[in-house]
């Protein structure tokens, strides 16, 4: 059976999914045994979804977000209002 | 990777510069973009400078673009650069205690738990987590903090982060290692800990 520290060290790089199968299997297999890793791995689960939350939550404002698309557009050299153009 | 990869008409309109398939691509990804160069370290301001330098590269060098890597990856690969250029300028990265040893603080010599995961403090709400959070993350180098972004937020795969932040796939590893336990330690230290059963 693996070590808790091993089983902690493959879960927080990730390592855990990448073959052989054997060994994430027997990741798996210490996670539904012992609650102390499992508990380990929750909190990462945690840190993950609360990650999530926080960086949906940035947003970029109407005119910073509209100034660089306008930037972009002039770049492309698209008009900039092709609905209407300026035609008296 | 696969998953991620442009179909064969959006490349074609990338590579021909055609301006409404820009204008859409800057469009979608404006907030990514926006994230990742917070992420990266740059202020609310100056993330988006680096967000619409980001943007005019891309603009300027579509007709570059191979469709090997989702057009997403390649925008983030050019700002990596920029927050790359930036850090050497700027160059900080204070006192960074050693993640490594605290972690092995908490095994004994067989590697079973010597000090476990604390249980839950359940007076807690989600947003006093979140706020806890967002000042964790501020205390992680900011290469780590993109690594977690890009594999956390964005999940996106390992070949396409690695591409991205110019490491391999070992080094990805030992950052994420890294980064998930100096977040882990930071919020125990606040009481956020998650029970052993806690559902998610």
């Amino acid at each position: 059976m693996l070590r808790c520290k091993e089983v902690v060290e493959l879960v927080a790089s990730d390592a855990w999914r990448d073959p052989p199968f054997s060994r994430r299997f027997a990741v798996l297999l210490h996670l539904a045994l012992c609650r102390y890793c499992r508990a380990y791995a929750l909190q990462l689960a945690r840190i993950r979804a609360t990650a999530r939350r926080f960086y949906a939550g940035i947003a970029l404002d109407a005119t910073a977000g509209a100034r660089i698309l306008t930037a972009v557009r002039e770049a492309t050299g698209r008009p900039q209002h092709p609905e209407s153009p300026n035609i008296p | 990777v696969t998953a991620t990869r442009e179909p064969a008409s959006r490349i074609a309109a990338i590579q021909r510069r055609d301006p409404a398939a820009l204008e859409t691509v800057a469009r979608e990804n404006l907030l990514p973009l926006v994230r990742a160069a917070r992420a990266g370290g740059f202020p609310s301001d100056d993330a988006q400078d680096a967000v619409q330098e980001t943007l005019l590269v891309f603009v300027q060098k579509a007709n570059l673009f191979d469709g090997r890597a989702s057009v997403r990856t390649w925008l983030f690969g050019i700002l990596f650069n920029k927050i790359a250029e930036r850090r050497r300028a700027v160059v900080r990265e204070g006192a960074v205690d050693d993640i490594e040893a605290v972690v092995n603080a908490r095994f004994d010599a067989d590697g079973r738990w010597l000090r476990p995961p604390k249980p839950a403090d359940a007076a807690l709400t989600r947003r006093e987590i979140a706020r806890h959070l967002e000042h964790c993350l501020e205390l992680v180098p900011d290469r780590s903090r993109s690594a977690f972004l890009l594999r956390e937020v964005e999940q996106l795969e390992t070949a396409e982060i690695c591409n991205i932040l110019d490491v391999s796939a070992n080094n990805l590893g030992v950052m994420l290692y890294r980064v998930r336990n100096r977040l882990r330690e930071c919020l125990e230290g606040k009481g956020i800990r998650g029970s052993a059963d806690a559902a998610l």
